[in-house]
């Protein structure tokens, strides 16, 4: 690129220009079909009709609840403010809404595995169906050495979750149980869940501004529970902090970008994650939402997901910790604070060119990526646990370690050296006061 | 969009003959050639009625791509390319079309805060110093810097050899920057 080149990329970088109008789209689109050449129509059964399959399909249910959820949202924020709404229109476009596509781009300091300092660049492509409830995610990650691919498909109806890694030729599987499918259904991290969510916390309305030359209006939500609701990189525990914004076109009234930020209590990790490059109700091809497995791809690792469990499952967690980490555990049970703590023992343990975990060992290793989401969800359910990870080892037979309560009078204690007990409300205020 | 060539091309033939099929396909489209328009002219209502002559075109002609055409984007942007030409071809609408701009560009400043009064104020002057330029320079200019298409593709884009793309942008950077220096040394005038 020569000199004048740079000048005006450089110049027109960030210059506004107007948005598509629905309106005009929709107008042209029936004046295009009244006046579609009459000669040229044919019987037309071998046309694939998405609309009428869309409208007979069962998630429709999913966009229904998007509708009041977001409907609600648009009342609060914007129908008093701006007169030229019209309510109704609101309403039908989104009941359209069966399908989007969109960008995560994100930027995550302290990544596991990584040297200090290095900033792991992911990003992700996503598509979504609510007609097919499926969705895919395309993701490649920057790590010192090269970019990782993998191609993950969570498929809500086949209660099924696949992550084809094409490079080394393996994938991994996941079974999800029906309660925690059902979970994954009302909280799968799309944009509309996320507004959902953050809809349920208490957000601040940020107002106007442009975005890519499209007015926008946003609100935010830095409240940490918040990630408890999400899928993908704010969700499930991540991290301590989360702050995210989302902002929703003004003309579409459908999320056009959102901003998240999150960071670890002790500094030591922090992301910054863009959402944009969002299209909605474009067709996708039935055939990309099938996680095809080449023959000579190798099953590396199977998981079941489920739910009511998670206690016994974080146990689990910490029992690698035991094996791998010389009873030293992770200072929280946020996902990133203990992927950071175990990553280093695992390498050390499983070095480059030695022999690869087995099936079973791995299956265990994938439970870390779901910790904080555990722990948040002992939390929503007012299981009221507690981790003190930070001041415990397996060092200390008698400490506790963490807990939660299973009935209304009766706590599971997991000891230094993940023994347990079960024991009263009254007890447990006894046993914790004595390691203060 | 998830369509591979061979899908997309049957899918391209379906919509000649079946209304939804072309709805689809127009639905699929109508964004990028509305944006293209846009940047070729700096005027929404003058997009709207060249996206609109546009896909008049496309759907008369659709018959016409003969699925030997890699991108069907390229095919539409070839089309609308035409649209926006004709449409800037009558000097007297083209200047129509400057004073115009100028005058949204006052406008939309009244009501958009403050922070956004220098991007306008260069918008402005993109605008006026694009518009000035012969609409082939103005083609390779949008193709380039807002479509962000290599040479090789706006060359398959406008079915030119590369290096008549090659010297046409040389050209059309050049006169670009001299009018945006001058433009931005007097105060806004070209």
């Amino acid at each position: 690129m020569n000199d004048n080149e740079k000048y005006i990329e450089e110049f027109v970088n960030d210059i506004p220009f107007d948005a598509p109008n629905e309106k005009h789209r929709d107008e042209l689109k029936n004046q295009l079909l009244n006046t579609f050449p009459k000669h040229r129509l044919q019987p037309t059964a071998h046309t694939v009709n998405v609309w009428r399959k869309i409208m007979k399909s069962k998630i429709s249910k999913l966009a229904a609840a998007a509708l009041i959820v977001l409907a609600a949202f648009l009342a609060l924020n914007f129908f008093d403010k701006t007169s030229g709404i019209v309510w109704a229109e609101v309403v039908k476009r989104l009941e359209d809404i069966k399908t989007g596509v969109y960008k995560i781009t994100t930027d995550i300091k302290g990544f596991p595995g990584t040297p200090e300092g290095y900033t792991t660049h992911i990003t992700q492509d996503v598509t979504l169906s609510y007609e097919q409830s499926v969705v895919r995610i395309d993701s490649a990650m920057q790590v010192p050495g090269g970019t990782r691919k993998t191609r993950t498909h969570i498929l809500f109806e086949e209660r099924r979750l696949v992550t084809i890694m094409p490079d080394p030729k393996k994938y991994i599987e996941v079974t999800i149980s029906d309660e925690q499918m059902k979970k994954m259904d009302e909280e799968k991290g799309d944009p509309v869940t996320l507004l959902k969510a953050m809809l349920e916390h208490d957000y601040t309305e940020l107002g106007r501004k442009k975005i890519n030359g499209v007015m926008s209006w946003g609100i935010e939500v830095s409240d940490p529970k918040l990630g408890a609701k999400m899928g993908s990189f704010i969700s499930g525990g991540m991290f301590d902090e989360t702050v995210v914004q989302l902002w929703v076109d003004e003309k579409n009234r459908l999320p056009i970008r959102i901003d998240a930020t999150g960071s670890s209590k002790d500094g030591q990790a922090s992301m910054e994650t863009v959402y944009d490059n969002f299209q909605w109700d474009i067709v996708i091809e039935p055939a990309l939402l099938k996680p095809e497995i080449p023959d000579d791809y190798e099953l590396i690792a199977q998981g079941k997901w489920e739910t009511g469990n998670e206690g016994e499952e974080i146990i689990e967690v910490l029992r690698l910790f035991v094996e791998y980490a010389d009873g030293k555990y992770p200072a929280s049970l946020k996902t990133m604070t203990v992927a950071k703590a175990i990553a280093p023992a695992l390498r050390k343990k499983f070095p480059r060119g030695s022999r690869e975990p087995s099936k079973e060992l791995l299956a265990r290793f994938m439970k870390v990526d779901r910790v904080g989401m555990m722990y948040t969800t002992l939390e929503k359910d007012g299981k009221d646990p507690a981790y003190y990870g930070d001041k415990v080892s397996a060092e200390s037979p008698e400490a506790v370690l963490f807990r939660w309560k299973t009935d209304d009078d009766t706590y599971r204690v997991v000891f230094g050296d993940l023994s347990t007990q079960d024991v009263s409300a009254e007890k447990l205020v006894e046993l914790e006061n004595l390691q203060r | 969009m998830a369509f591979s060539k061979d899908e997309n091309t049957d899918f391209i033939q379906r919509a000649c003959s079946d209304p939804d099929a072309f709805a689809q396909l127009y639905l699929l489209h109508y964004n990028d050639v509305f944006h293209y328009c846009v940047r070729r002219l700096f005027d929404r209502h003058s997009a709207e009625d060249v996206t609109s002559t546009v896909f008049f075109k496309v759907m008369h002609n659709l018959s016409s791509f003969d699925g030997k055409v890699n991108d069907f984007r390229n095919w539409l942007l070839r089309i609308a390319t035409n649209a926006v030409n004709d449409h800037l071809r009558n000097s007297k609408r083209r200047a129509d079309v400057i004073q115009k701009v100028v005058r949204n560009t006052r406008a939309e400043s009244d009501f958009v805060i403050t922070s956004n009064d220098k991007l306008l104020e260069k918008k402005a002057l993109l605008k006026q110093a694009i518009l000035s330029l012969k609409p082939k320079y103005q083609t390779v200019i949008t193709l380039r810097f807002f479509e962000n298409m290599k040479l090789t593709e706006i060359a398959a884009c406008l079915g030119k050899n590369p290096s008549t793309v090659r010297s046409w942008l040389s050209r059309a950077t050049e006169k670009l920057r001299k009018k945006l220096n001058t433009a931005a040394n007097s105060g806004g005038s070209i």
